[in-house]
């Protein structure tokens, strides 16, 4: 597909397939169904993530993509189906709920950086009063992964005195730091100026060359073909179609996919 | 060239010389005119009237002065016990609001509801009438050993400490010694990772001085515990039952709001902060405490200075209940000596001077808790 491109970012191949478990599943969705009162947001939604794999989530605005990743961390909740995490099914059993926000990490698109800490305390937060991790060693990961998103400088700053790209790296580390198995993002790149979406796309693709089970809810579609191993494709709170981005872009099987692609790109 | 604001300034200042200039002019004027003039002199003149409580001591026959001052000290002790009471109250049911339980939230909004809606003198009504109903002191209700509610009051035991200054010294002396000790131990620790030896073994020997004084306190100390006497009780710590109903008044009504501020300072931190807390693992109470709280308290200071303004004027309705506070004392004394202005005065500068004090309290700790750093 000629028009697309990846303007941001630099490194042109797609990124290196890492081992994709055959048999380890990271997350289940079975015939899942939620509703907002009498308008239904998620209309049996099935899917399933391997670990070690990275998958994009597009479709027009309204269709369900960021209900349906929160559901994954039970930031929302659905009301019919499963969902299985890590091996544990989310129900409204706080204990399990808590356990599995441990293990899955978030990026938002507005950051959502604690204003009234610096950088590192920011980091350290969860690892030192939901891991019990000593504050010192918590400091020292935090620092490592500050490092990663290439802004140790910044560690005793606050949120207010980094650029929107600094700050999103930021709350990229800051999920980091608690060892998550899996990583979901929803929108990250949105509320950015064009300068710095570059930033923020490399440090996800460094992730995934890690080998970072993602789920990414993205515009950025450069990004999707060069990481992504499955494209999700939603519309009006179902899943219409999934598949590889280069059968995804180059040979859709629904109009609506198409239709979709015809906007996006152009 | 004098800039804009100056000389705003300066006009602003010379407009309200002017204005208190010709108003002291006009009521010395009109002082003299009907032969009246201000002498704070009857302050030293002896009462003939007694106090029904008081936290010195008074009888009939002491100055004036005197009798202010226990009027004065038994506001302030009233308008401290409800601001403390108010505060705990409102703090709980502001939190019960937001931990997201229905039950808890519908308890929450209703007490909120309830006390916003209801006028403050019926409050202290029901509560003077319902001290009215406590049962005599031969009968009264012993909530707990020592702890005696009848129509006499709430009879408390009170510790008597007889180790005297050298107790308090000690005290302040081992708990600053502490203090130095654990910050100290802090730096250490987060420069190894753990406590060095050194301040174990200091710490080891603060824990060791709490021990002893402790046990220095509990051999000292004895417990005056009240005792029934022929028609009431003697010894203990005790307050009237007037002062049980403008405290529980007070401190209920101030409640609802304080709630109600706690409740919306919260609900104001956006939405996402919370989101992110959850997703980080941090449980809502976690939640609550690290994140959302340490940013809503900025919010909740200056509205909860104007609720604690408010609750001390509010003493001053003591007056219908016939607890003996400030105006209640200073209204009988104006009644016996005729001095209104000078009463009235002295009411204006010690209400006024109050309200200052509260202001600059919590501007101070607005200041601490100045929470978005920039
Ligand atoms: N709390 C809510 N109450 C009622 N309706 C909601 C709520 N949250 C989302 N919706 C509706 O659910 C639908 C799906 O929302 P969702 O945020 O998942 O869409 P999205 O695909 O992420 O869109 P976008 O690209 O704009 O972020 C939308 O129609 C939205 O209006
Ligand atoms: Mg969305």
């Amino acid at each position: 597909m000629s028009g697309m491109t990846l303007n941001s970012i630099n490194r042109k191949g797609p990124v290196k397939a890492t081992a994709i478990s055959a048999t380890d599943v990271a997350v289940e969705i079975t015939r899942v169904n939620k509703w907002y009162g009498e308008f239904q947001v998620l209309s049996d939604v099935n899917l399933r993530v391997m670990r070690g794999e990275r998958i994009v989530v597009a479709g027009p605005s309204g269709s369900g993509k960021s209900t349906m990743i929160r559901c994954m961390n039970r930031l929302e909740e659905h009301q019919e189906g499963r969902i299985v995490v890590d091996g544990i099914e989310l129900t409204s059993d706080l204990k399990r709920i808590d356990e599995v926000r441990r293990d899955i990490g978030m990026v938002f698109q507005q950051f959502n950086l604690f204003p009234h800490l610096t950088i590192l305390e920011n980091c350290t937060l969860a690892p030192i009063w939901v891991r019990k991790i000593p504050k010192k060693q918590a400091e020292e990961r935090a620092m490592h992964f500050l490092a990663r998103v290439k802004i140790p400088e910044q560690a005793h700053k606050y949120p207010s005195q980094l650029s929107g790209g600094q700050q999103q790296r930021v709350a990229i580390a800051r999920s980091l730091c608690m060892n998550p198995r899996i990583m979901l993002f929803d929108e990250p790149t949105s509320a950015l100026d064009p300068e710095m979406v570059k930033e923020v796309l490399e440090t996800m693709v460094t992730l995934a060359e890690d080998g970072m089970t993602m789920i990414c809810v993205t515009h950025e579609m450069g990004f999707a073909r060069q990481v992504a191993n499955r494209i999700v494709f939603m519309d009006g709170g179902r899943i219409v179609e999934q598949n590889t981005p280069a059968e995804f872009f180059d040979n859709p099987q629904h109009e609506r996919t198409r239709m979709f692609l015809s906007q996006i790109l152009n | 060239m004098i800039s804009r604001t100056r000389l705003h300034g300066l006009v602003f200042v010379a407009t309200a010389t002017a204005i208190v200039m010709w108003l002291s002019f006009n009521f010395s004027a009109n002082l003299a005119a009907r032969g009246m003039t201000i002498d704070f002199g009857f302050l030293s003149a002896p009462t003939s009237f007694p106090i029904g409580e008081s936290l010195i001591a008074y009888s009939s026959g002491d100055t004036y002065l005197r009798a202010l001052t226990a009027g004065l000290l038994n506001t302030i002790h009233l308008a401290l016990s409800s601001i403390v009471l108010a505060t705990v109250f409102g703090i709980a049911v502001g939190l019960a609001a937001r931990i997201g339980h229905p039950l808890l939230t519908s308890a929450a909004k209703t007490y909120v509801e309830f006390t916003r809606n209801v006028p403050l003198l019926l409050i202290l009504v029901v509560c003077a009438t319902a001290v009215r109903g406590l049962p005599a002191p031969r009968q009264a209700w012993i909530l707990f050993d020592g702890v005696i509610l009848s129509s006499r009051g709430l009879y408390l035991p009170m510790p008597v400490f007889s180790g005297g200054w050298a107790l308090g010294i000690a005290a302040v002396i081992l708990a600053s010694t502490t203090s130095v000790v654990w910050k100290w131990s802090l730096r250490g620790r987060s420069r190894l990772g753990s406590f060095p030896f050194a301040s174990r073994i200091s710490l080891t020997f603060c824990v060791a001085g709490f021990a002893s004084l402790v046990v220095w306190i509990c051999l000292t100390t004895s417990m005056d515990w009240p005792r029934l006497t022929a028609f009431n009780f003697r010894g203990g710590w005790s307050v009237t039952p007037e002062y049980l109903a403008m405290m529980f008044g007070l401190g209920f009504y101030t409640s609802g709001f304080i709630a109600e501020i706690v409740r919306g300072s919260l609900a104001a931190i956006p939405k996402g902060q919370s989101e992110a807390a959850a997703s980080l693992g941090l449980s809502t109470l976690l939640s609550l405490w690290l994140v959302q709280a340490p940013q809503a308290i900025r919010l909740t200071l200056p509205p909860l200075a104007n609720q604690y303004l408010n609750l001390i004027k509010n003493t001053t309705l003591a007056v219908l209940i016939g607890f003996p506070d400030l105006v209640s004392v200073g209204n009988t004394a104006l009644n016996q000596t005729g001095r209104a202005i000078e009463t009235v005065s002295i009411y204006l500068l010690i209400y006024l001077s109050l309200s200052l004090i509260t202001s600059m309290i919590i501007r101070r700790l607005e200041r601490r808790a100045q929470v978005v750093k920039l």
